[in-house]
């Protein structure tokens, strides 16, 4: 048995080995390099996982002892929370689905196409909590700056996926709308828009969800909402007050995602 | 009214569409045009509503000028030129009615961008549809409806633009054989009906014969054969597909069901 | 030339005799809904909208401030520092990232084979999913507050645990969903040698799910750069340490620098990482995993 599949038999042609996937070699140990260079860099280690669990017990088991009234004390905030993330998300899904269409070649020329993608790709690049310094600064605390950070988060996310969107519509109708004789907006308008609405919708109800998660670091840094409160609340060390607000926005967030995916699923 | 004057087609990628290509066709006249893939009978159609724009020659569509006509004077003059496609091309996810309704962009173009159309512009949809019999079928969802079904939604959205010419780019290619000879007796029924001029490529000669008045073969980017359809024989067919007849560019082995 | 009176009347039902439109109360129903709520949310917000007429003046000032920045010499005094200073934060950032995803990949590994449903019984998939869910919910800013910050410390690697037990929620998912999307024949072909459970999964399963789930874990660290910056408000490391301080000082010129180097790094670590993830999932064209993988990040 074993002569038979060890020993190959003399003048059977056995094709040529394939050369070694040279650059698969090169690129897994360029990821070792980096992994190593990145864990020095920042000091990685799992010691205090072990020796030092103490070090944190005191917040860690503040956190377990939840005042709930607090979370109730705080439902303007809540409120105010709500309304950011709706006001900037519906202002900021309509200008991105304008913007979209400028920025597929299915409905824009090229050249404006490819000089948005572009633009966009660069506002996408600055994370929420720079809008939400850059916003303070520019009108002060409080929920307007909320409203401008998150907007221009918004704006970038939506426009992107719709954009996507757009690619990929079916073209037929497209032409056809072209035959007809119809403008460039008449073509989006009646063979882009239908086709992009479902997806558009459900971007928009993720942007939404996205906006409450965003709330945190939008408050942080003063652009008002829940995330003020914590910010508050960490710096008089109450963290019986954080982990209630934490544990009420743990589920906020919970049901919004299932209420995403359930939507998604009906949309599209 | 259609002309053709020495008109050439060159694609940017260099392959020649049309090679010179002289051609006239009166109103009402309902041409169909045959030829192997690739002769340029799509470059042909598709030439006369501009979306294949003409490298040189002229191209006169009712008095006019389809050659350099671009943006607005383009875009009505494609209002006068229907379409149907291969591929129906409607918005899946809306209603019938309002993938007929496009047909009436050019008519209403501020309102149809909410979506908003008259009662008048309703009408002439609702009447198209009920010229091919899907009327009940106005406010089902295009997805819902078979290949046939939406071909003539296709056909309908054409009607709705009241034009006085025709193109159609291979408009049965992907139905089954019954259906296709269904679909196309509704659009010679229709055209009869109002006297529009009909250009229509068919891969299938036995379609072309039973329902042309005139057939027109290409082979590479050429006329080949220009004459009534009763006088389309083997032998001309051979000159047109260089090779005899066979099974395959019959649709079914026997049509002749002429409405 | 023909005119539309001239149009023989069509066969069949007359005027008034057209199907009637279906009553579309669900779609003006949620329209409504969704218009009421956006304008009582406008209207009630406590948004000072005046100062938004001064907006656009204020922002243009600093807008010629921070280029002025980035416009020096960067070889020149204190420039040099400036550039280098923000150059390190943004290279920690990266690392944070780096080993941030690294950490969400190991972990969420398993995790998506226990909730792929054509690899683990119900109960189990029925778990592991909820888990995911619930570790979804949690934001990095708050892993970071609550537990990575007390146990480990001020840092970058509190932060990077941070973005890396957050990172196993959505890595966990979608590559759950790429397990499941997994061509059943291979699969089947292997098991029917008589292999054991464990060969199966690694000689049917992960051949054909590995490059999506690797294509995802790049996606994420593309994901991780940005939520990292967050995490240095709160101490954690990273850029975003360094530009809150900046923020809180108005130091324009070095957060023109800041933010230039931000989007230079993430606009080129995005294209690398985009370019990567086409090779990986093999023949270029759209990419697959993005679209999704974004609408659920």
């Amino acid at each position: 048995m074993t002569a038979t599949t060890t020993v190959p038999a003399p003048g059977r042609a056995v094709p040529p080995k394939p050369r070694p996937p040279w650059g698969l070699y090169a690129g897994l140990i360029a990821c070792a390099v980096v992994t190593v260079w990145a864990a020095l860099g920042i000091e990685f280690t799992l010691a205090p996982l072990f020796s030092d669990l103490t070090r944190g017990r005191e917040v860690v088991a503040e956190f377990f002892r939840p005042d709930w009234e607090f979370a109730w004390r705080v439902r303007e905030q809540w409120l105010e929370t709500l309304q950011l993330a709706v006001v900037a998300g519906s202002l900021g899904c309509l200008l991105a689905l304008v913007l979209a269409h400028m920025a597929s070649d299915v409905t824009a020329p090229p050249w404006m196409a490819r000089t948005l993608k572009a633009l966009l790709a660069v506002e996408r690049s600055l994370p929420d909590v720079a809008w939400a310094l850059l916003a303070v600064a520019v009108v002060g605390n409080g929920a307007l700056a909320g409203i401008l950070a998150l907007f221009a988060f918004n704006v970038g996310v939506a426009a992107k996926l719709t954009a996507e969107s757009v690619d990929a519509v079916d073209r037929g109708p497209v032409e056809a709308a072209t035959a007809v004789g119809a403008s460039a907006v008449q073509r989006a308008v009646a063979a882009v828009l239908p086709q992009v609405m479902p997806n558009f919708l459900s971007y928009s109800f993720y942007v939404f969800e996205l906006n409450i998660r965003a709330s945190l670091v939008i408050g942080l840094v003063g652009a008002g909402g829940i995330g003020q409160v914590i910010k508050t609340e960490l710096s008089r060390f109450q963290y019986s007050h954080i982990s209630a607000i934490v544990a009420v926005f743990v589920v906020v967030v919970f049901v919004l995602d299932q209420a995403s995916a359930w939507l998604r699923r009906r949309l599209i | 009214m259609i002309t053709f004057r020495d008109v050439h087609v060159t694609y940017p990628t260099g392959t020649k569409g049309l090679d010179g290509v002289s051609l006239e066709i009166p109103e009402g006249e309902f041409v169909v045009v045959v030829g192997l893939s690739g002769a340029g009978k799509s470059t042909l159609v598709r030439a006369v509503n501009g979306l294949v724009p003409v490298t040189s020659g002229e191209l006169e569509v009712n008095g006019q000028r389809v050659d350099g006509a671009r943006g607005g004077t383009l875009r009505r003059l494609r209002a006068d030129v229907g379409m149907i496609f291969q591929g129906f091309n409607l918005v899946t996810r809306v209603s019938v009615l309002r993938n007929v309704l496009m047909g009436r962009l050019s008519h209403s173009p501020v309102s149809s961008l909410f979506g908003v159309y008259g009662a008048a512009d309703k009408e002439i949809a609702f009447d198209a549809l009920d010229r091919v019999g899907i009327l009940d079928k106005a406010y089902v969802r295009a997805s819902r409806l078979s290949g046939g079904q939406q071909q003539r939604v296709a056909i309908a959205r054409v009607l709705a633009q009241q034009p006085h010419v025709v193109l159609a780019d291979e408009p049965v290619a992907s139905l089954d054989p019954p259906t296709a000879n269904a679909v196309m007796a509704d659009l010679r029924r229709v055209q009869r009906q109002l006297g529009i001029t009909t250009v229509v490529n068919l891969h299938f000669l036995d379609l072309a014969k039973s329902f042309a008045d005139r057939i027109v073969g290409m082979r590479a980017g050429r006329i080949v054969f220009d004459g009534p359809a009763a006088e389309v024989d083997d032998r001309v067919f051979e000159s047109i597909y260089g090779r005899s007849l066979s099974v395959q560019d019959v649709s079914t082995a026997e049509v002749d069901r002429l409405t | 030339m023909r005119t539309v009176g001239t149009r023989p009347p069509a066969a069949g039902p007359v005027d008034g005799d057209r199907p009637k439109r279906p009553n579309p109360w669900r779609q003006v129903t949620g329209s409504l809904v969704t218009a009421v709520v956006v304008v009582l949310c406008v209207v009630t917000v406590d948004a000072q909208w005046a100062r938004l007429s001064e907006a656009p003046g204020i922002l243009g000032d600093y807008l010629r401030l921070m280029t002025r920045g980035v416009l020096q010499n960067p070889m020149a005094d204190p420039y040099t520092d400036y550039w280098s200073k923000a150059f390190e934060y943004m290279v920690e950032s990266l690392q944070m990232a780096w080993i941030g995803t690294l950490v969400g990949a190991v972990l969420s590994f398993p995790a998506a084979f226990l909730a792929a449903r054509n690899v683990s019984p119900r109960p189990v998939v029925f778990v592991t999913r909820q888990v995911l869910n619930v570790i979804r919910a949690i934001p990095e800013l708050i892993l970071a507050i609550a537990i990575m910050l007390p146990i480990f410390g001020l840092g970058p690697l509190a932060g990077a645990l941070a973005l890396g037990v957050g990172s196993v929620g959505t890595l966990g998912k979608l590559g759950s969903e790429v397990i499941e999307a997994v061509d059943p024949r291979p699969v089947e072909a292997v098991a029917a040698t008589g292999a054991r459970r464990l060969h199966v999964l690694a000689w049917g399963v992960l051949p054909q799910a590995l490059p999506e789930i690797v294509a995802l874990w790049l996606y994420r660290f593309e994901i991780n750069i940005r939520a990292g910056a967050i995490l240095g408000a709160v101490g954690a490391g990273g850029i975003g340490s360094i530009l809150t301080q900046l923020f809180e000082a108005r130091l324009w010129d070095r957060i023109g620098i800041t933010l230039f180097l931000v989007i230079a790094v993430t606009v080129l670590v995005d294209q690398l990482s985009a370019r990567v993830r086409h090779r990986i999932i093999a023949g270029g064209g759209k990419d697959p995993v993005a679209g999704e993988a974004e609408a659920l990040a």
